[in-house]
């Protein structure tokens, strides 16, 4: 009917097909054991609710709230003693190496009964993923290490992205208005590696990690093009912990102040310098770009199923509430009105949950996930015996070429249309998840009327830790304007965002 | 604000806002943490030796008595800082209004005039059910011919602070019900220690269990429903100005933050998405400002069918309420979600006031049938 050239002419319009519908691009091209994975993954989080989760969640926050400088060790030590720290790190480097999309489902789950417990485990794999987008093998190599042996020596070892500052929250996370911000975190180049001065804030699991993948910045003048990532470990010498935040919600993780004073980090754990990022392909302000639009797309899909299992949760508390209770005589789960509330609270859920997938798809097919999706590399890193793994994999990963050929194939062969897609989608995902989130748990309080303001129902926990969710990670506003500019504006020329 | 009208309203709001600021921001943080933190126990007394407590209590039952437009006024400063201490004005004022409505003026009048401290004064009640929703009542028997009360009542509003309370209470198999004092001192009454709430957690709750505790009947036996529905009526304005008082506390904090905060080199107020959120705020207080002022207006000067209107002010008020707040934490990014700042308590509070008086859904079908009828 259509010539070929005709097809991708009418394709290429916006909105592009590409950008439509991932899933479809992308189901042939997957290995079918991610499927299985995934429903494992799922089982498994149930399993961990029923043994670990649910029978502290009300616990854990009424603790938080007697003593809010309580850091929960002991479930993260549980989490450990559960292998979950390790799942998704990928079995070249001596993890699980379940498929890495899987994660948000089980993140769902696991937020569909505690945001925090979810979150003690999940920001872990933000820092993981931190560090594996800078595709240094050598340091994910030393730092996965770590992990695993924290595991077998059932001392955990968690990995937190430090990236916020004082003066820069919105700021940091995109270049367009870090040259213009406030941003104080110094690495100076020195003999050997760079000394580091500064402070970051809001740090989720701060207290807990021993890894610390810090945002530093060569050049204050202009960060944007300066950026320096270092793996830092708690014990450095000159860096040290302050402030615990007392939030809101989602008490059970804390929220740490990090401070550097002329902390020496040497060049063994610099991630990523300027001196690096000037041997690839694009500028080094594309760069920092790219690197941060690498992170928050497969995270950002990750805090989008925060909020899907936030939905969920305040969804499941209403519908127990409504099918126990009486309401002018009848069961308030038979009252229409109710029955319509709660098919609208579900309908977020699934469209929250439907955009995490399909950012997750635009992962699978052109950002983080892609090389570990390939048919034949899934295979072989799922199923060779980890004899033949470590033969194999660790010359290559502490190898000069393991790093160069992950930068090529990640940064260098990312083109920009991938870029905007992955990364919108990822906003996207944050955006339609947290606002189904606090939407869902606002509505399961107003259908529980009294019981739902009390604790013990957790509906106004969900409210609570909901609520965080349109904030970090880039608040809402800053993702819808992303959003924008990936996927709304930018076949028009005279469109340009933060010129107010 | 158009509730002030004239010299004695303006005295008495100038009085509720030095209050706030100067007896409750500072404990604000740290009595928010109740119980586990201390409770507001000086600045009650010192709301109640103020008349804070006393201002819609009749003269004649030694009160100031004083109309809602001087109420809302009242709340609306108070909770500009704080929810909590005008929450507990409003359950007060909720209970009192229900025996006045009953002809049990003169029990008020005798703990008006004896009270010693705010316990003694104050009246306990559930105000966030509606029993003729969900039938939570306390089960009505005779002991000779005295009404006892047995079985448990949920979340009974100051049940921890108050020596007094009204409950509602049936027989065995009725649906009709009624409404009990009951004093909490007696043995046959065991509280809970104050339940874990989500706002307002210096106005607390405690769930209580009755064991054929004495109790006195307030008003006629199954009168409970239309003694309910008169004053819900007409304290929903109160609650309202409460949302009031809370959204007009988080836009001037919101503002005060985006003035002084830079993203971007240049405050936030100079992004004009904030700009829009901040201005979305601003309309939503200004309307509900009116909202208030207007349903005041019209239940002081017994207007036709005010119930309605003051029902669909509180749906309006509380529900703008609910969003403004959740603006407000929102203005301020992470900061905002921190304790320390009074937005996320504020957005916590403004969802907790919006369930008083029973489930918000069933309200607006309570006005239509209002409208209908
Ligand atoms: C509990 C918690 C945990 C966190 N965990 C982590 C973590 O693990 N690691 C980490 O690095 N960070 C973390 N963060 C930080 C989080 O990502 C930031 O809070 C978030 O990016 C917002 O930054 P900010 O708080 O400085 O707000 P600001 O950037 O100051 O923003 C304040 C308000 O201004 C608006 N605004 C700012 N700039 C603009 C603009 N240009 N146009 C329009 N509006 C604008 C914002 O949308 C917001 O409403 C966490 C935060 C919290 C609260």
């Amino acid at each position: 009917m259509l010539r070929t050239s005709d097809v991708k002419a009418y394709c290429e319009r916006e909105p592009q097909f590409d950008d439509m519908i991932c899933s479809l691009r992308a189901i042939s091209k997957q290995p079918k054991g991610m499927l299985k994975e995934t429903r494992e993954v799922v089982a498994l989080a149930r399993k961990f609710n029923d043994r670990v989760v649910r029978p502290y969640t009300a616990e854990l926050d009424r603790k938080m709230q007697e003593d809010p400088d309580y850091l929960p060790r002991d479930f993260v030590e549980e989490a450990n003693r559960w292998g979950l720290y390790t799942l998704w790190i990928p079995r070249i480097f001596g993890g699980k190496g379940y498929s890495l999309p899987s994660i948000c489902h089980f993140l769902e789950e696991i937020t569909s009964v505690c945001a925090a417990m979810a979150n003690l485990i999940g920001v872990h794999y933000l820092g993981v993923a931190t560090l594996i987008a800078t595709w240094n093998t050598n340091i994910i190599q030393r730092v996965f290490n770590d992990v695993v042996e924290g595991e077998k020596n059932g001392k955990p070892c968690l990995v937190s992205l430090a990236l916020t500052e004082p003066g820069a929250g919105t700021d940091i996370e995109e270049t367009d208005l870090m040259d213009r911000g406030n941003i104080t975190c110094h690495a100076r180049k020195v003999d050997g590696g760079y000394r580091v001065n500064g402070s970051k804030v809001f740090i989720s699991n701060g207290h807990l990690s021993t890894w610390h993948m810090l945002f530093s910045f060569a050049d204050l003048g202009k960060p944007s093009s300066n950026l320096v990532m270092l793996a830092i470990k708690t014990e450095t010498e000159g860096f040290s912990f302050g402030r615990k935040e007392h939030k809101m919600g989602q008490k059970g993780c804390p929220a740490s102040e990090l401070r550097f004073d002329d902390c020496f980090i040497p060049d063994s754990v610099v991630c990523f310098d300027p001196a690096q990022a000037s041997k690839l392909a694009r500028t080094r302000t594309d760069t920092t770009m790219q690197l941060i639009d690498y992170v928050f797309s497969a995270s950002r899909a990750g805090v989008g199923a925060f909020g899907t299992g936030v939905a969920r949760g305040a969804y499941e508390a209403a519908l127990k509430f409504a099918s126990e209770t009486e309401v002018c005589g009848k069961q308030l789960i038979n009252h229409e009105w109710a029955q319509c509330m709660l098919a609208e609270m579900n309908k977020n859920i699934i469209g929250a949950r439907n955009t995490y997938v399909e950012s997750n798809y635009a992962n699978g097919l052109d950002g983080m996930y892609k090389t570990l999706q390939v048919k034949p590399i899934y295979y072989l890193v799922r199923y060779a015996p980890a004899v033949v793994l470590k033969k194999l994999v660790p010359p290559f990963m502490e190898s000069r070429l393991g790093t160069w050929l992950m930068r090529k194939i990640h940064c260098d062969w990312q083109t920009d249309a991938e870029i905007e897609r992955t990364s919108g989608l990822g906003s996207l995902a944050k955006i339609t998840g947290t606002d189904a989130g606090v939407k869902n748990a606002q509505m399961a309080l107003d259908l529980m009327g009294q019981a739902g303001l009390r604790q013990e129902w957790i509906a106004e926990k969900h409210l609570r830790d909901a609520k965080l969710m349109q904030i970090y990670e880039g608040t809402n506003q800053l993702n819808r304007l992303n959003l924008f500019k990936c996927l709304g504006g930018r076949h028009l020329p005279q469109m340009s965002v933060f010129t107010d | 604000m158009p509730l002030v009208q004239d010299a004695e309203m303006q005295m008495l709001a100038r009085a509720a806002a030095e209050f706030a600021s100067g007896e409750l921001i500072d404990c604000r943080q740290e009595t928010d943490r109740f119980p586990f933190g201390p409770f507001f126990a000086v600045a009650l007394e010192k709301a109640y030796n103020l008349d804070f407590l006393h201002v819609t209590l009749p003269v004649t039952m030694g009160g100031i008595g004083l109309n809602t437009t001087a109420l809302c006024m009242v709340l609306d400063k108070l909770c500009q800082e704080d929810a909590s201490l005008g929450a507990i004005i409003l359950t007060h004022c909720f209970a009192q209004e229900i025996l006045i409505q009953a002809g049990a003026g003169e029990i008020l009048k005798n703990r008006a005039a004896c009270a010693e401290k705010p316990e003694n004064f104050l009246l306990a009640c559930p105000l966030f059910n509606n029993p003729s929703e969900i039938h939570h009542v306390a089960r009505l028997e005779k002991k000779g011919d005295r009404p006892v009360l047995s079985g448990r009542i949920d979340y009974l509003v100051l049940g921890g602070v108050a020596d007094l309370a009204l409950v509602p209470a049936a027989g065995q198999g009725q649906t009709s019900w009624t409404y009990y004092l009951v004093d909490l001192r007696q043995s046959s009454a065991s509280i809970s220690k104050p339940v874990l709430s989500h706002g307002i957690r210096c106005c607390p709750a405690v769930d209580i269990e009755f064991q054929k505790a004495e109790a006195v009947l307030v008003g006629f036996d199954g009168g409970g429903h239309a003694l309910f529905k008169a004053a819900a009526a007409k304290l929903s304005v109160a609650a309202a100005a409460i949302s009031t008082g809370i959204m007009k506390g988080s836009f001037r904090e919101a503002l005060t933050y985006a003035k002084e905060r830079e993203q971007g080199g240049r405050r936030l107020l100079g992004w004009s998405d904030m700009q829009k959120m901040l201005s979305d705020m601003a309309v939503h207080l200004e309307i509900a400002d009116m909202v208030v002022a207007e349903a005041c207006r019209c239940l002081d000067q017994g207007v036709k069918d005010w119930e309605q209107k003051a029902l669909a002010a509180a749906i309006h008020v509380q529900e703008a309420a609910v969003q403004v707040t959740t603006d407000g934490v929102q203005a301020l990014g992470g900061v905002g979600y921190m304790q320390d700042f009074g937005q996320e308590k504020r957005f916590r509070d403004a969802k907790h006031i919006q369930a008083c008086f029973g489930l918000t859904p069933l309200k607006r079908i309570r006005l239509l049938e209002q409208i209908i009828a």
